[in-house]
């Protein structure tokens, strides 16, 4: 593995965490769509980057499937977009804690900067790379990891929710390709169709609750009154 | 262990399948969904027994494990017992939906396409509930079972109010991001076994009691841990419950026995499958399982007993249930996995028993609160002897199912020496049997409430389609509590093809 292609995993990882990030913070939900965009376009550069540098051409296969979710999850009718063009705009949306979330930020930053070799993944066994080194990706992965349980655990927008389950699936995506890249095609299509499934039934349940609610946020959603929980 | 081809096996999930397409695709009334439906779930209920008589084997010999397309689909008594608990519960479900939707349909409570997609989804479940109990690849296991959760999710959607699209958007969220912590804990397998083989290019469900022997400690854990998130959070363990009493209470009730009866099944068979497996190794998995079972079954019993919601008291009593289940299986000895396996069956069938039964009452009267329910008995007499059937069931008193079950369970927690969890499940036991008999004696025998003498002033019974599928799961808990022996050469069987996996 050459540095510069070390280097490139690198700012594609902190790229990827950071436009997450800006995916579950920002308001407009639109806007929030087309920085996931982002952020999966860093996942399909740094897999054909693993694929060239470490010479693990299976990548690109990850590569492509990641590129056709990065496209069918956002565009497709019923995806991302299209429900957040039909999620009205609320400005009573309960904030993310922001203080954990800057925690989150600061201390994935800050982790990979400090215990980054830059060291990449060779194509085969990985794990004899981990006693001393820890990989750019690796560490990413599990930062993102971590990152969408937090925002699992702690966002009530529906929407959000969604992205935040991606961005979880990100960081498992990650911490495959750095652990276990002879996996190859079985994995990917198993996150890229359960997750895809699941995003858009997600999303269906949010359209019809913010169609008939106009909102998508549950803390709000249970606060009003709605039709009583035990009547048939 | 001996290994025979089977060209029978990838026929079962496929039957539901086209079924699932007919009811789809085809310009079919009720009837010939009705039909579509059977044709789809009882031959497969066949198959399974087949399948399961061809699989048992005399105790001390050798288990015998069918595979097809090179070892991708494998099936053993547990997958073969399994099956046939899940096409008899989805049939009893689909001939009890026929007129519990129908009647929803008629009341505007769900749309007339709701009822095609409804039968639509039950089938695709089926199917892909067979999926889960029959593959091989870890991944694939993981794919399935996600797929069987979308269909689940929708099915908990019915009636698209807002308490039940939150519902299933809480169960989709939560199911996944379990299934998440699954696909890590085989990541980390597969990290570390690439090393021994780097051939390897993926993990086969027979091969996880090999690989927990040639894990480091820590690791070992770590896999350890992420499994009992997923599979504790698929089978609706404490702490990883909060999904199941929404989706319980929000879902429709043959949903609801469904969601009890089957899919909280596939925690404990994800956990025989793979913790279990680490047990033999690790005492500190057994403490783990012990506990959070034990915390399972004090917390849920606890807080079923302080619902006023009958759905919701049958939900967290199935929390506590499934406690035994995990408590049992993570033991990891023959007696325990026996008596976890024995238990998620007969609480599979009394649960679904005891949903039917709710579903009765909120099909004739609309209510579920039981503070407005009272002297039920005169006016459903058959109801109230099959709830009644249930919770003694559940309860575990003798000569009903759970009784045989629950006991082996205890029973093994006595052989680990584990007598605190003895002591705490005995207790929970008394807890439920009680909580439950309370329940039932409010509802069914106690003062006639307004509310039930204004909603039906006579005696009014269910439709046949309704009472045959709750007569057939009483009958078989009374007939399981007193000939258990019905079943130990299965669950014989099965524990040993498991514990074949770990060299035991």
């Amino acid at each position: 593995m050459t540095t510069e292609g070390a280097l490139l995993v690198f700012v594609l990882s902190i790229s990827a965490i950071v436009f997450a990030v800006f995916a579950i913070e920002t308001r407009a939900l639109v806007k929030s769509t087309y920085w996931y965009v982002a952020h999966s376009c860093c996942l399909i550069f740094i897999y054909v980057t693993y694929a060239i540098y470490a010479n693990t051409p299976y990548l690109f296969i990850w590569a492509g499937l990641c590129g056709v979710n990065t496209w069918i999850l956002p565009f497709l009718v019923g995806g991302l977009r299209y429900t957040a063009k039909r999620i009205p705009r609320d400005d009573r949306a309960t904030r993310l804690p922001t203080a954990i979330f800057g925690a989150t930020v600061v201390a994935a930053i800050a982790a990979v900067l400090m215990y980054s070799r830059l060291t990449l993944v060779p194509s085969g066994s990985p794990i004899e790379h981990l006693d001393r080194e820890i990989g750019v990706n690796l560490l990413a992965g599990l930062l993102l990891f971590a990152y969408g349980i937090i925002v699992l655990l702690t966002q009530r927008h529906l929407f959000k929710l969604a992205v935040g389950l991606l961005v979880m699936t990100a960081g498992a995506h990650l911490t495959l390709v750095q652990m276990a890249p002879g996996f190859f095609t079985m994995v990917e299509i198993e996150v890229l169709t359960k997750v895809m499934g699941t995003v858009f039934a997600m999303l269906y349940a949010a359209r019809l609750l913010a169609e008939r609610f106009l909102t998508a946020d549950t803390s709000l959603l249970l606060a009003e009154p709605g039709e009583a929980r035990h009547d048939h | 262990m001996i290994t025979e081809p089977s060209l029978l096996l990838p026929l079962i999930p496929f039957i539901p399948l086209m079924a699932a397409l007919f009811v789809a695709l085809g310009e079919t009334d009720d009837a010939g969904r009705y039909v579509a439906f059977l044709c789809g779930t009882v031959p497969s209920l066949v198959l399974g027994g087949l399948l399961a008589s061809h699989l048992v084997t005399p105790h001390g010999s050798q288990p015998v494990i069918l595979t097809a397309w090179g070892g991708f689909l494998y099936a053993d008594v547990l997958s073969a017992l399994l099956i046939c608990c899940t096409y008899f519960v989805v049939a009893a479900v689909g001939i009890y939906s026929f007129a519990y939707i129908r009647h929803d349909v008629e009341a505007g409570l769900v749309a007339e396409s709701g009822m095609r997609l409804y039968y639509f989804l039950l089938l695709v479940f089926s199917a892909f509930m067979t999926w889960t109990l029959i593959v091989s690849h870890l991944f694939f296991m993981f794919l399935v079972i996600e797929i069987a959760t979308i269909a689940v999710s929708f099915l908990v959607a019915t009636y698209k109010t807002k308490y039940a699209l939150i519902a299933s958007f809480k169960y989709n969220l939560l199911v996944v991001m379990a299934m998440l912590f699954a696909v890590m804990g085989a990541v980390f397998i597969f990290a570390r076994m690439t090393t021994v083989d780097p051939t390897l290019s993926r993990i086969h469900v027979l091969d996880m009691g090999k690989l927990a022997t040639l894990l480091p400690v820590s690791l070992a854990l770590t896999i350890v841990a992420c499994f009992v998130c997923a599979f504790g959070t698929k089978g609706g363990m404490m702490p990883f419950h909060s999904w199941l009493p929404d989706a319980h209470s929000e879902a429709p009730a043959p949903i609801s026995a469904l969601l009890s009866g089957l899919v909280v099944v596939v925690g404990p068979f994800g956990f025989a499958r793979t913790v279990a497996l680490f047990s033999p190794h690790y005492t500190q998995v057994v403490t783990l399982a012990a506990v959070l079972g034990c915390a399972s079954i004090t917390l849920g019993i606890l807080l079923a007993i302080a619902q006023d919601d009958l759905k919701r008291l049958l939900a967290y009593s199935t929390i506590s249930q499934v406690g035994y289940v995990f408590a049992g299986v993570g033991l990891g000895t023959y007696l325990g996995i026996y008596g976890g396996l024995f238990h998620a069956v007969t609480h599979l069938l009394a649960k679904a028993l005891l949903f039917f039964c709710a579903g009765a009452i909120i099909y004739r009267l609309g209510l579920r609160r039981i503070s407005d329910l009272g002297g039920l008995s005169r006016k459903m007499p058959v109801t109230a002897a099959c709830f009644f059937v249930g919770c003694l069931s559940i309860g575990g008193l003798p000569l009903f199912a759970g009784f045989p079950s629950k006991y082996t369970v205890v029973l093994a927690l006595a052989q680990a020496h584990l007598w605190w969890a003895v002591v705490v499940s005995a207790l929970a036991g008394t807890l439920t049997l009680a909580g439950l008999v309370w329940a039932a004696y409010r509802v069914f025998w106690g003062e006639e409430s307004p509310k039930v003498a204004a909603l039906a002033p006579a005696r009014h019974e269910l439709p046949t389609l309704m009472m045959v599928p709750m007569i057939a799961l009483a009958v078989s808990v009374v007939v399981l509590g007193v000939w258990p022996q019905a079943l130990y050469p299965v669950l014989d069987s099965g524990v040993r093809s498991i514990l074949a996996l770990v060299g035991r």
